[in-house]
C-alpha cells in the first residue's frame, strides 16, 4: 500500500481518501488525482494520517530531471529513515523508508500564497506520480522499467530504449487493437516489474503521463501478468531486414539497470537492492537486441519476426 | 583483451605505478553481483555501472577473496591459454581502470 498525503502530518487526523490501484499496490490519496482517474476503485475508509518525516541527512542525487515537461534541477537526499525529493519551483515530497507514505509538504514560498492550498498542484502531481511513486515502489522491490510494452498471447514484452529510438512507435503499431487482435498495448512509456517465485511479472496498471486518463492502455488487461521478453529497441540502416540479436546475460543486466526510471535517487542500499534484482531478471527474461529500420514499412516485419518467436 | 565495459568514460592513463605486487582492496562503494560468469559492478558513490568480463571476473573473484594480485596471476596462468607478458598487461590495465573508477583502492605501490 501506498499514501499520498498532502503537507505535514506529524498531529495526525483522519481524513477521507480516494482509493486507487497502482502497479500492485492499493494506492489512497487525500487529494484526488485526475491522471489516475483510470485507476480508480471505490472510496475508501477514513485514513488516519500521522507520519514524521526524518530529516534529510545525506545529498545523494543533485542534477536535472525531465518532470513535467521541462528540465528541471532535482535534489535526493537521504533521511532517517527515508528519502527527500526536492525539486526546484516546487513542494518538497518525503518517502517512507518502506515506500508506504508520500507526504507532499508545502515550502515557505507556497504558505506565503493568499489562497489555502487545498489542491495538489501540476507541477507536484507531476512529482508525485513520476519519482515520488516511482521511489515508493523500488522500495517496496517494484521497478519501473523506461520502457513501451505489449501483450502478445497473455505475456507482456516490452521495448527498452531511450527517447526517440522508436519504442513508442513500435509498441502502438503492434497495440492497435483494430489492426492487431492478438496485441494489445500495456504501456506506452513506463512499465513497473517485480520478480516472484515463479519468475518476473508487468504491472500494466501504471499512469502513462503522456496518454490522457481516458487512453491508458492497461484499461481491460489484467492487474499481473508474466514478462516474456525484453527487446533493446535499436535503429538499423533503412531497408536492411529486422533482426533480433542476443546480448550476454551482464548486458542484460546492464540493460534493464541503464532503463530503470530513477535509479539515480535511490541510496547505496536501494541500489544494490536493484542490481541484485536486475541481475535476477536476466535469469528468467531473455533481453535481446531489436534491430529494425525505424520506418513505417519495416514494421510488420517486426511484428512478423516477434510472432515467430 | 578488453575487461572493463564502462558507461564512463575510461581513463588509460594511470595515477600510479601499479605492479603485481602492489596491495589492491575492493574499495567500499562499490556493489556487485556476478551474472553468469560476467560481472556487473556499481560504483554507488558516482552511480555509473560497470561490467566485467569473464576474465575480468575471475581476477575480481580473487581479489575480493583478499588473494594478492601476483598469486591472482599465477593462478589465472595456469587456467588460461594466454601468454605470461599478455596476462601481466591485462591484469594491470584492468587494475588501472578500475582504480580510476573507484571501484578498487590501491593501499601500497
Amino acid at each position: 500500500m501506498i499514501s499520498f498525503y498532502l503537507d505535514d502530518l506529524t498531529a495526525g487526523y483522519a481524513t477521507s481518501v480516494t482509493h486507487y490501484r497502482l502497479a500492485g499496490q492499493d494506492v489512497c490519496s487525500t487529494q484526488p488525482l485526475p491522471e489516475l482517474a483510470a485507476f480508480e476503485m471505490s472510496e475508501a475508509e477514513h485514513l488516519f494520517c500521522q507520519i514524521s518525516p526524518g530529516a534529510a541527512n545525506r545529498l545523494l542525487y543533485q542534477g536535472s530531471g525531465w518532470i513535467g515537461g521541462k528540465w528541471r534541477e532535482i535534489e535526493s537526499w537521504s533521511a532517517s529513515p527515508g528519502f527527500w525529493l526536492k525539486v526546484a519551483g516546487a513542494s518538497n515530497f518525503y518517502i517512507s523508508g518502506d515506500g508506504q507514505a508520500v507526504v507532499q509538504v508545502i515550502n515557505d514560498h507556497e504558505k506565503s500564497s493568499k489562497a489555502p492550498i487545498t489542491q495538489i498542484s501540476g507541477i507536484n502531481r507531476d512529482i508525485l506520480l513520476g519519482p515520488a511513486l516511482v521511489l515508493a515502489l523500488a522500495l517496496q522491490e517494484i521497478w519501473c522499467l523506461h520502457a513501451s510494452a505489449v501483450v502478445f498471447k497473455g505475456q507482456v514484452i516490452a521495448i527498452l530504449g531511450e527517447s526517440g529510438q522508436g519504442k513508442s512507435t513500435l509498441a502502438a503499431y503492434l497495440g492497435t487493437r483494430s489492426v492487431q487482435p492478438d496485441w494489445k498495448l500495456a504501456a506506452d512509456d513506463i512499465l513497473p516489474v517485480s520478480q516472484d517465485s515463479n519468475g518476473t511479472v508487468a504491472w500494466p496498471y501504471f499512469p502513462q503521463l503522456k496518454l490522457p486518463a481516458r487512453a491508458q492502455p492497461s484499461t481491460g488487461l489484467p492487474e499481473q501478468l508474466p514478462l516474456a521478453r525484453v527487446f533493446i529497441s535499436t535503429k538499423a540502416p533503412l531497408d536492411t531486414p529486422a533482426a533480433i540479436q542476443p546480448i550476454s546475460p551482464r548486458q542484460s543486466a546492464q540493460a534493464l539497470i541503464r532503463h530503470t526510471v530513477a535509479a539515480r535517487l535511490f541510496d547505496p542500499p536501494l541500489l544494490q537492492e536493484h542490481l541484485f534484482a536486475c541481475a535476477a531478471m536476466t535469469n528468467h527474461v531473455p533481453v535481446s537486441r531489436l534491430v529494425y529500420p525505424h520506418q513505417r514499412e519495416a514494421l510488420p516485419h517486426v511484428q512478423e519476426l516477434l510472432e515467430k518467436l | 583483451m578488453t575487461h572493463l565495459d564502462s558507461e564512463g568514460v575510461i581513463v588509460s592513463k594511470k595515477s600510479h605505478e601499479i605492479t603485481l605486487d602492489s596491495q589492491l582492496q575492493l574499495s567500499k562503494t562499490v556493489l556487485f553481483t556476478t551474472v553468469d560468469q560476467e560481472t556487473v559492478l556499481l560504483n554507488s558513490q558516482t552511480g555509473k555501472y560497470f561490467g566485467l568480463d569473464e576474465i575480468g571476473t575471475t581476477f575480481w573473484g580473487l581479489l575480493s577473496k583478499n588473494i594478492p594480485p601476483r598469486l591472482a596471476y599465477e593462478m589465472m596462468l595456469t587456467e588460461y591459454e594466454v601468454t605470461p607478458q599478455e596476462l601481466e598487461r591485462d591484469i594491470l590495465d584492468l587494475v588501472g581502470q578500475l582504480e580510476k573508477h573507484g571501484l578498487l583502492e590501491i593501499i601500497q605501490g
